[in-house]
């Protein structure tokens, strides 16, 4: 055994995170959610959890946030090869799906995917009265609901208190799964580009300050509380559902990571701007996945014409009284991992022959 | 262990850390939601379940004459490297060296190959740290934080020092509250 591994070996029992010195021992417990027994990914290769359970919900206010992903078992074949078969896969599980229609450029592109595959697939469209309701594709069957605001912030609420998630936009995604009697596809992962406070949903350069760059670049892949927010809503409904479809299998994640348009941007943006560039314009170039789903799907409207992103100051007004009235609700729900770039790539098998940055000459490694 | 005469220094539980720490972040009212450790901006290089089977965490104080008067923690973000997390010295025991001893042992906890220690100081405090041998990290400069306007304080800043802990170790080994040496 290696020095550092015995010295946590020989402390670990009282001064790891769930070690006698550190746990907590009165602290208000929440009931745990019924056990996993649907694959949310292949395999259930992608894990979350606090403290020592997995696929659960936070017991108590300072619990931590977990994500694990698995090691891809072969070389992926690109991204449009492996969305393809990770679409194929789920029908082979599932069978008819449903997606949500919440107008963004992920339900297209598993719409997409569907069509080239013949697979069945059913539309979910929620319109919320008084608002705009997102554009549905006339090619495939659709299922449209209207609800009213209240009845909307009714479920936000029921979600909320059960899934521990204080944001309404996820709860309107949730609800599009609920209205479906099928095992429903939330589109909700990186591309939804979701902003929680100074996170980004997918990856961040934490020596991006709002306005300034504040050392050298330093990449985390983000693993979001409230992005599982859903696998716990279907967790305690005790139904099927796919929340995190770019997620599915670690050979799409991997094709992801190693598309040239994402190794293009990253190599830029790990360059320091130049002089006369500030920060937010430069973090305003930085892309995101959608060029890499856009290279598969070329033809594909990868706008967003969803409520979420809508600029309707009365809903957004709307929203922000919600969203508070929910964290006062479940506060402390706003946790999240940061897994190191390099290492997270290093698990996918890809190799970058550029520098990005900070790796583990500044904070050490991790012997695996 | 002892710093300036008759300060005591040592770990203690997590639970009663972090409501005696929480004026430091402003949340008296609010400690139950202080977590064990956090990020740092992309500091933590263990993911997943290596979260809760590698971090060990120090919730550390200073007593004198019986007396809780100082507080801070220490965890590793690494298998090299460590994270100062809070340094709160009750105000009428500033400038004693209460901190500075606090951080020393904390640091003297961890064997090689452990090497190097960071923190982030608030700008007010970073000519202090310096003194106790911290520099701020290559390349970092003052960083924005949440309630840095609250507590009247421009910014943070990443430091590091690199520390070696053989020595002083022996001198904790026979605590009861020592972690067990290798």
């Amino acid at each position: 055994m290696n020095p550092p591994a015995a010295f946590i070996s020989q402390n670990i029992e009282r001064f790891g995170l769930l070690g006698a010195n550190n746990v907590v021992p009165d602290e208000e417990e929440r009931e745990p959610l019924p056990p996993c027994t649907c694959e949310f990914t292949k395999g259930n290769h992608f894990r979350f959890g606090f403290d020592g359970r997995e696929f659960n919900r936070r017991k108590f206010p300072a619990a931590k946030y977990w994500a694990e992903y698995g090691r891809p078992s072969r070389p992926h074949d690109g991204f449009l090869a492996e969305f393809t078969r990770a679409m194929s896969e789920i029908e082979d599980l599932y069978g008819p799906v449903s997606v949500s229609n919440s107008g963004n450029g992920l339900g297209r592109t598993v719409i997409a995917a569907a069509k080239d595959l013949g697979m069945s697939i059913e539309q979910i469209t929620v319109g919320i009265t008084g608002y705009p309701t997102p554009p549905h594709d006339e090619a495939i069957p659709n299922r449209h609901y209207q609800i009213t605001w209240d009845e909307f912030a009714e479920f936000a609420v029921e979600f909320c208190h059960v899934a521990g998630c204080s944001e309404p936009w996820i709860a309107l995604e949730a609800y599009h799964g609920h209205v479906s009697d099928r095992p429903h596809i939330y589109p909700v992962t990186a591309l939804s580009l979701l902003s929680f406070g100074r996170k980004t949903s997918f990856i961040h350069n934490n020596s991006l300050s709002d306005e300034d760059i504040v050392g050298p670049p330093n990449w985390s892949y983000i693993d979001l509380e409230p992005i599982t927010a859903i696998n716990r809503w279907l967790l305690a409904c005790g139904r099927k559902g796919i929340a995190q479809i770019l997620r599915w299998s670690p050979e799409l994640i991997a094709a992801q990571f190693d598309a040239e348009a994402f190794r293009s941007w990253l190599r830029q943006a790990s360059n320091p701007p130049p002089p006369s560039v500030d920060a937010a314009e430069w973090r305003a170039k930085l892309g995101s996945m959608r060029s890499v789903v856009q290279e598969a799907y070329p033809n594909l409207d990868m706008r967003s014409r969803s409520l979420a992103t809508s600029e309707d100051p009365e809903l957004n007004g709307k929203i922000q009284e919600l969203q508070r009235r929910l964290r006062r609700a479940n506060p402390g729900c706003l946790g999240w991992q940061c897994y190191p770039l390099h290492r997270f790539i290093e698990r996918l098998g890809i190799r970058f022959d550029f520098d990005f940055g900070q790796t583990e000459d500044t904070y050490g490694y991790v012997r695996t | 262990m002892s710093g300036p005469s008759g300060l005591r220094i040592k770990i203690m539980a997590f639970a009663e850390w972090r409501r005696e720490i929480s004026p430091l972040w402003l949340m008296e009212g609010s400690y139950r939601f202080i977590p064990r450790t956090i990020d740092g901006y992309g500091q933590m290089q263990y993911v997943g379940t290596e979260l809760l089977q590698r971090i060990l965490l120090f919730p550390i104080c200073a007593e004198y004459e019986g007396e809780r008067i100082g507080w801070t923690s220490i965890y590793n973000i690494s298998d090299q490297a460590v994270r100062v997390r809070g340094i709160y010295v009750l105000p009428e025991f500033r400038s004693n060296g209460v901190g500075r001893s606090m951080v020393n042992f904390a640091m003297d906890l961890w064997p090689a190959p452990w090497k190097r220690c960071f923190m982030y100081a608030r700008a007010s405090n970073i000519e202090r740290y310096k003194r106790w041998g911290f520099t701020i990290s290559p390349g970092h400069k003052l960083r924005p934080f949440e309630y840095g306007e609250a507590v009247n304080e421009p910014g943070i800043a990443l430091m590091q020092k690199d520390f070696r802990g053989q020595v002083s170790r022996d001198q904790v080994a026979d605590s009861a509250d020592a972690p067990r040496a290798v």
